[in-house]
């Protein structure tokens, strides 16, 4: 059984102050306020967040820029800490924050894909199998053989996306979902995201994208400047969102 | 059978990692005629040098003085990377980690990894002179002691790590000043100097005082290049323990934090 439970929960990100610290103050348009301490600037990313997540969840994250949906993710795959509150995670998360994270830009395809076959526990008799099924999944050719860093975006998403397959987690955490590179991907790649959503006990997802989240999630988190500003179904929480959105987008400007 | 197949599970993991740690040694090498070869031979031509250059004394045979400057700087290469080696392994490699499901005190474990690799691969070489050069120090009993002198270096390196990490964290200036002490204590260390040479002036002072003499002394009397002596392992130890308990409690005090500094 697999859960996620936040309680109260506050997280921030410190770093060093460098040189004049005044114009860190600055309010913009996105991102939590940033309080100076007395070696440290520190930035309170989540307030006071609870969230109860059981086997068969399927979350969403939306908000904008800097509201914290990365951070809140980054907290139930345990790369951050709650500063206050608890947090209590069961089971084995598999995060994907971003495209290529955890790859190394220059090793190859082969190379990437035998170390995330060892990383991820495949057991040494299939590393093999497991390597020529990413290869031709992937369609690279001569370039799975090539550092990654020749590779081009798309060369790249086509790799990612056919290390989904090895993914062995009960609580899937992604912070916006892998497009695919070409139309040609399209099926392969959605059969893999459903095979790997079917797989995991809890899924928690960011996106922009509302297609996206109708599709595949039933509960949405909106969080706004650190906090859960509304929770519920998807078309709930947008009815709300939706409008407050509109609303900050800036008045055209008339000819 | 419990207990077997924990072993069991231990072991296919420390294979595993050593795995990882092959991978990417070989990748670092790529494009090379000779490849993960370099890594050795690159130590046994430097310690070459050192021992043809810096040999002062005609009490110690050439080939003896040869082994014993070719393991210390072996077991040097470890201490150095344990300490220069350690500097934002939070702040830039906890990321990756997470991403191939590893902890913090797993990120700690795979670089130990990845020294201790390099380490035995450095080894081996000597262990094939030591056949060549020296085949009755291979049946010596001394050689029984390599299973504690691995358990103290594991642990040391484990908490000297830890302890790196959070200094560099909490005051940046040390990454430089790590950095420098490390090349300053190699000269200052008996890496390629005799130690049992030198009775008085400033060198004796170094020995006596300097704790990393006495790590350095403990895989020359594993591999019979330095006779048995109590003494180093018991200053190792304490040291050890020391920085194993610095560590703990580091670990323990910052781990609600440290992954949120940036």
């Amino acid at each position: 059984m697999a859960s996620i439970g936040i309680d109260n929960a506050s997280v921030s990100y410190f770093l060093r102050k460098k040189g004049a610290t005044a114009k860190s103050m600055e309010r913009g348009a996105v991102g939590a306020a940033i309080a100076i301490g007395r070696r440290y600037l520190e930035i309170a990313a989540l307030r006071n967040i609870t969230l109860s997540l059981r086997d068969g969840d399927r979350v969403g994250l939306v908000g904008i820029n800097g509201s914290g949906k990365s951070t809140l993710l980054k907290l139930c795959a345990g790369a951050l800490s709650a500063q206050t509150g608890t947090v209590r995670i069961e089971g084995r998360a598999s995060p994907q924050f971003a495209l290529g994270s955890g790859l190394k830009p220059s090793l190859s395809g082969r190379q990437n894909t035998e170390l995330k076959c060892l990383y991820l526990g495949v057991p040494q008799g299939a590393i093999a199998r497991h390597v020529e099924e990413v290869k031709e999944m992937s369609g690279l050719g001569g370039y799975f053989e090539l550092p990654m860093q020749s590779y081009s975006a798309g060369m790249r998403s086509r790799l990612v996306i056919s290390l989904l397959r090895l993914v062995r987690g009960e609580i899937l955490i992604m912070d916006e979902w892998i497009n695919a590179a070409d139309p040609t991907l399209s099926a392969a790649v959605g059969g893999l995201q459903a095979q790997l959503i079917e797989k995991s006990k809890i899924l928690l997802l960011a996106s922009h994208s509302r297609r996206v989240l109708e599709e595949w999630v039933d509960t949405l988190v909106w969080l706004d400047q650190g906090e859960i500003r509304a929770q519920g179904k998807v078309e709930e929480v947008y009815a709300e969102y939706q409008p407050w959105m509109d609303a900050r987008k800036p008045a055209k400007r008339r000819p | 059978m419990a207990i077997w197949k924990s072993i069991r599970a231990s072991l296919s993991g420390l294979v595993r990692f050593f795995h990882i740690s092959y991978i990417e040694a070989k990748a670092e090498q790529q494009g090379t005629y000779l490849g993960i070869l370099w890594l050795p031979l690159s130590s046994l031509l430097f310690a070459a040098m050192l021992a043809l250059v810096f040999r002062q004394s005609e009490t110690m045979p050439l080939a003896d003085f040869f082994l014993y400057v070719f393991i210390g700087y072996v077991f040097w290469g470890f201490i150095a990377d344990s300490i220069s080696g350690s500097t934002d392994v939070v702040q830039s490699r906890f990321e990756f980690a997470v991403h191939n499901n590893l902890s913090l005190p797993g990120l700690f474990g795979k670089l130990l990894i990845d020294r201790l690799f390099l380490f035995f691969l450095n080894l081996s070489p000597l262990l094939i002179l030591l056949l060549l050069l020296a085949p009755g120090r291979l049946s010596s009993p001394a050689l029984a002691l390599f299973f504690p002198f691995l358990a103290l270096i594991v642990l040391t390196s484990l908490g000297t790590a830890y302890l790196v990490n959070m200094l560099t964290v909490f005051f940046p200036d040390l990454k430089n000043a790590l950095k420098m002490g490390t090349r300053f204590m190699f000269f200052v260390s008996p890496v390629f100097w005799s130690a049992a040479d030198t009775t008085s002036g400033p060198r004796a002072l170094l020995v006596q005082y300097n704790p990393i003499a006495y790590f350095l002394s403990l895989p020359r009397q594993v591999f019979g290049i330095e006779p048995l002596d109590p003494r180093p392992w018991l200053v190792a130890a304490v040291v050890s323990a020391i920085l194993c308990l610095a560590g703990y409690l580091a670990y323990q005090r910052s781990q609600a934090f440290v992954r949120n500094l940036k």
